[in-house]
Order: C-alpha cells, then structure tokens, then sequence
C-alpha cells in the first residue's frame, strides 16, 4: 500500500486524478451517470448514441430507485445492478434462444416513458418475487403498480402525469389493477411502511413458503395482513401502542412509539417486556415503528437489544415520506417514521425452556393449576409455577365462546391441561377441554330429525351459536338460518332468543350437532323462481355496487346480479358504473339465467338486447 | 452480494428495421398486426415489445399482463 502512494506521489497529481476516476468507473451508477453526462448533448442535438443515452438513463434512475427506496428497507434483497442488455435483429442469442419478449425502448429525450416500462418489466423478479405464484394476479400488479406510483413521484412531478394517463389509468379500466387495493397501498405508502414492512413482509414469506410445496392462494391473509398495517399508518401519534398480526404464515407485531410519559418514566422496561410478550404469543418478527419525537428513544432500544443474544434487531432506518404538493407540500421528502425489525435468533434458543418443563414435570396432558394473568379476546396468559402459557379462544371451553374473558378472570387460579409443547418457539399451551366434560357424549345430545328448542347466544362467522338444554352446543350454519341469502338476514332477531331448529347432521369428526332454521319451513324459493323464467324483463333497483357486479332486489327475498361485462357492453355511462350507479336506481333488465342450486339470477340490461 | 439483473430491449433505431426485415412496417400502418396476448390491434404507437415465436416475429402491446406473458383474458 504504502509503496502504491510513493508511486502515486512520485507520479504527481495527474496520475492521482487518473486513480480516482478509474475507482469511480468501477461503480457501475458512477459509470452510468459519467456515460449520461458525456452524451445527453450528442443526443439533444444531433439523435447521436441514442442508446447509451437511453440505457445509461434508465439504468441510473433504477438503480438509484432501488437503492434509496426498496433496498435498505428489505434487507433479504441483495445489492440490484439493473442492466440493459440490447438486442437488434432476430439472429441475436436473446430473442433467438431466449425467447424473450423484448422491451421497446422508445427513442425520446423524455426517458419517463421508458423508465417506468423498464421498472414495470422487472418488478415481479425484484420485490416479493418467491410470493408472486401465490397471490392474485391483480393483487401482484396493484402492489407493483404502487411502487410504480412511487418511483413515478421521486422522478417528478411530470412524470407522475405520465404514469398516471399512461399507466395506471389504462391499467385500472382494463380491470388489470384492484382500484380499492391500490389507494389501499398508496395510503400504505405514505405512512411510510409499503416497502419496509408489507414488502419486506412478503419478500420474508416468500422465503418462508418455497421450503415447502404448499402453493395455495395467500391474497386473502396478504390482503388481511394489507389492512391490519393501514389501520397502523392512520393512526395518530398520539400514544404508545401495541399490535398483532398472528394468522399464520404471517405472525408478526408491531410496537408503535411516540414521545409519551411512559417513555420517560419507565425507561426500556415496558417496551423489552412487551417484545418478549409478542414473542411468547408466538409473533416471529417485532416490527418497532417509531415517530420522529421517539427516535432517540428507539435508538437506545434497539442499542439494548443488539445485545441480547436471544434476538437479532436491525439497525434504525427511516421511511422517508414523498411530499408533493397534492400532499401539502412542495416536491420533496420528509422524515416519516423510524423502524427497527426485531427476531427471535434461532441460532440462540437456549436449552433453558427445556430444563425448566423438565423440572416441572411438564409434559403433554399432565393437569396443572395456572393463575391468569391476561385474558384477551383471542388467547389469555397463564402463570403455571412461574412459567408463562398461553391458552387459546378454542381451547378455554368445550363450549364456543366470543373472547376468552368470558371464561377467564385476571388473578384467578383454575386448574388446566397441558395440551401442546412447541420447543421451537418455547412455549406451551394449555386447555380447559377436559375429556370428562366433553357434552358430546351427554345422553341428552339430540339425533338427526329432532326439532328442539335452541337459545341462540351469538354469531361468529359462518354460525349463529345456539345452546340446548344449557348444555350441548348447536351450531347453525349461516346457510341453514334462512331461505334468504344470509347477507340479507337481519341477525339480531335471532341474538339472544328462544328457537325451534330441527337437527340435520351430527358431525361424528370435529363432534358438532349441526341445527337448520330454514328446514323448518317449506322452500319458498321453487314458487318464486316460477313467476321469473329466462327472458322474462323486469325493472329493479341497485342495491349493492361491486367491482364485478351489481346485484338488484328483485323483491319476495329474490335478489339478481347483473355482471361487470354487460354493464361495459351497455356504453359509456354504465361502463364506469361504480362511479355513476347510486343505491335504489332502477334498471331495465331481463333475466338471462337462472340457477336454482345457487339461488342465483343473472340478468342483462334490456338496452343491450334492443336492436341497434 | 452485487446480483445484476438484465432487461432484454429493443431500441426504437433497431426496431424499425427488425419490422421491415420481416414484412411487417406496411401491415402495421394498414392496421393488420394483433397484439399476440391481447389480441388487441397494434400501432407503431403502442408497440411495448417484441418476440419471435415459431420463428415468427410477434408484436406485444404495452399492457403489463401482455409482455408479463399473460393473456387479458385471465383477468376477466
């Protein structure tokens, strides 16, 4: 080294100067933004090394992009180095042996265009890339639209035009993007947490899933997991705040901090005991978000927790806020929030959990008295001999109930069965379901044909619960409460009543006496079908607007759909129907099938079916 | 860990030529050329890129589903 600087030295500052530039060309954006300097003039004036100019552009902008606003927040990620790889006729290798679509790379001064069809290229191999055969098709270009949205607004503000007149709302009017999930995503984004906790979420539940081959549909918890993070960036800074997400595969919390007395009274205590909480009710990531006031604060914790060997916590990043001037300022970004991603080191689970069940004695089935300390809504924690359990919503009666502080009060003993040891996550869980109470097999259980008299205690979704005798549950599907669709049913004049039900099923398996409503009356529905065969036309009002449908009140409980596509076939003002239709408008229609299985009818617009 | 990713493209400059190579400038002025996910009628405007397919050259419009290799019709 030190014979390198006598060289350098001897040769003077010319040779220094030709040292450094040969170190900047080896980064590939400092390369890029030198190419873009040396021919953006060539170009302007003469159409000359059009695509270098075009590639360098590009390639400059992505990079950038990605490394400010996708990398540092997803730490899985590795360092991306977007290339343009050129081809020109069809004897070229790539489009040759590759078979590859080519991208067009417009010949324009304005490279927005170009950028944003690059990016919208290579998003699904960049971001959540593993997630993607296991989501929605529309829900995976809404998510890369959003990230479209936000390089399109840190390009400027033209070119947040050209995203939108060429892009995204093309794409919405092609049905090829969920408008709802969109603004969903959007508002995600400008509190700060699409990419450093959904995105970084996704991309980790990616990894999580390709271990093994389940390849089923995930949208629907994404979509959950999508709502459960918007309710978090609505929220006002206003107080020190806990959250939990915990519907496998996705098990994480969130610890909100703001400046707040308790910071500063109680120190770290509260938030340390509250990360080992969210870990014992079996969270696998603790994202720690934090408001401008509160960063000092989370540095100091995340400080401490670096130093735990039983958690890795990552350093403080801050998710910066776009601000624009539709957002109430001028072009530019903010501090928005401050996060640190806290989990559990699997590498450091100690052998301590072990030792102490085995202390105890405590092994699956054994009877344990336990004080509760917690009871919520899904799960309660228990002290059994100075280790914490926890028992969950299923598991706390033989009997459904709404929340566990139904059946369990805080600083009560009651006595449990230990019902699962998960080593991995070390925790145990109990139940109170003792084998010698289980009413399956009172002899007072009814049989399939009896008609008893059931109090319906509450609905929780897909059935009404009812109780007979006080004593044997009976469950009531949703289907079976009405002749009428069950959206349709008012449920609070069941809540809380005397019933007559006839039983229908006992289902010998998951040991549940299955109850029907409806059975108890003739089906209304074969005499109302009559009076509305194919072709008959009719005139009804909206009564719920959908992307895909609109269903009409046909009267007598009868309802009808209209679908997406004949609303589109009927012109424009019935194209843009969730923006134009109001509830209670009435449309001529003619019923154009009819299935009696599904209690469903479809109609078409009369206006489509007159000659034109 | 660096990890490059290349994007395949087309200029504009190379296109052109690439449509005549293979008879296609005219049929695309008369409006003939379909967008072969869509199904959708093509323009020098609303070319998003190209492919050879059976040793064809096939025109993609810029819909992110088309070039994404999926059909519109699965949207629907």
């Amino acid at each position: 080294m030190n014979a390198l600087l006598d060289l350098l030295l001897s040769l003077g500052v010319p040779a220094a100067l030709v040292a450094i530039i040969i170190a900047l060309l080896a980064s590939p954006r400092f390369a890029d933004a030198l190419r873009l300097c040396l021919v953006t003039l060539p170009y302007w004036l003469f159409r000359f090394f059009a695509r270098i100019y075009s590639s360098s552009a590009i390639n400059l902008k992505l990079n950038n992009f990605f490394k400010s606003d996708v990398n540092r927040y997803i730490p899985s990620l590795p360092d991306l180095n977007l290339r343009i790889k050129w081809a020109s006729t069809t004897e070229d290798p790539i489009i040759k042996e590759g078979g590859e679509v080519l991208v067009r790379i417009k010949d324009s001064a304005d490279q927005t265009r170009n950028i944003l069809m690059a990016t919208q290229q290579v998003l699904p191999f960049i971001v959540c890339p593993i997630i993607r055969n296991r989501m929605d098709r529309t829900f995976s270009n809404t998510l890369d639209h959003a990230i479209l949205r936000r390089l399109s607004r840190t390009l400027g503000d033209s070119a947040y035009v050209t995203y939108q007149r060429h892009f995204l709302d093309e794409h919405i009017d092609k049905g090829l993007v969920d408008k709802d999930k969109f603004h969903k995503l959007v508002e995600l984004d400008n509190g700060g947490l699409l990419i450093p906790i959904f995105a970084e979420e996704l991309t980790a539940l990616g990894i999580k899933l390709s271990d093994t081959e389940d390849l089923s549909d995930r949208s629907e918890v994404i979509s959950d997991f999508l709502d459960f993070l918007l309710r978090i960036a609505k929220r006002e800074p206003s107080s020190t705040s806990e959250l939990e997400f915990i519907k496998p595969p996705i098990k994480v919390c969130v610890l909100l901090m703001a400046k707040s007395w308790r910071m500063e009274t109680e120190g770290l205590a509260p938030y340390l005991y509250r990360i080992r909480r969210h870990f014992s009710i079996g969270a696998e990531k603790v994202y720690i978000i934090a408001y401008p006031k509160a960063k000092k604060f989370l540095k100091e914790l995340v400080q401490h927790l670096q130093s735990d060997l039983h958690i890795r916590a990552s350093n403080v990043v801050a998710a910066d806020k776009v601000v624009t001037q539709d957002t109430g300022g001028a072009y530019g970004r903010e501090d928005g929030v401050y996060l640190s991603t806290v989990i559990r080191s699997k590498e450091a689970i100690s052998t301590l959990f072990s030792q102490e069940l085995h202390d105890r004695n405590f092994s699956v089935g054994e009877k344990v008295t336990g004080s509760v300390i917690a009871a919520h809504r899904d799960y309660a924690v228990v002290d059994v001999e100075g280790m914490e359990a926890q028992i969950l919503l299923e598991e706390v009666s033989w009997l459904s109930q709404e929340s566990c502080a139904e059946v369990l009060a805080p600083e009560t003993t009651e006595d449990f069965l230990i019902f699962n040891i998960d080593h991995e996550s070390e925790r145990f869980f109990l139940t109170k379901r003792f084998p010698g109470e289980n009413p399956w097999h009172n002899p007072l259980r009814p049989n399939v044909g009896d008609r008893i008299e059931v109090a319906v205690r509450f609905h929780k979704p897909g059935h009404l619960v009812a109780l007979y005798q006080n004593l044997i549950e009976v469950l009531i599907p949703e289907s079976e409460v009405s002749w009428v669709p069950f959206s349709l049913v008012n449920q609070d004049q069941f809540l809380d009543t005397d019933h007559e039900v006839v039983i229908y099923d006992l289902d010998e398996v998951s040991e549940r006496v299955l109850g029907s409503l409806k059975r108890m009356h003739e089906d209304p529905w074969k005499e109302r079908f009559k009076k509305l065969p194919p072709g008959t036309k009719t005139r009804a009002p909206v009564c719920k607007i959908q992307p895909n449908v609109v269903v009409v009140d046909l009267s007598e409980g009868l309802l009808g759909e209209v679908p997406r596509e004949h609303l589109v076939e009927a012109g424009h003002e019935y194209a843009d129907f969730t923006e134009t239709f109001v509830l209670g408008q009435r449309l001529d229609l003619v019923v154009s099938k009819v299935d009696r299985k599904k209690q469903r009818i479809k109609l078409n617009l009369q206006r489509n079916l007159a000659p034109r | 860990m660096k990890q490059t990713i290349y994007l395949n493209a087309i200029h504009d400059k190379d296109l052109k030529p690439l449509l005549r190579e293979h008879q296609l400038e005219a049929p695309l002025a008369q409006g003939m050329l379909r967008c072969y996910s869509c199904d959708r009628a093509m323009t020098w405007d609303n070319i998003g890129g190209v492919a050879l397919r059976e040793g064809r050259l096939v025109l993609y419009c810029e819909d992110m589903g088309c070039m994404r290799g999926d059909s519109r019709r699965q949207y629907a």
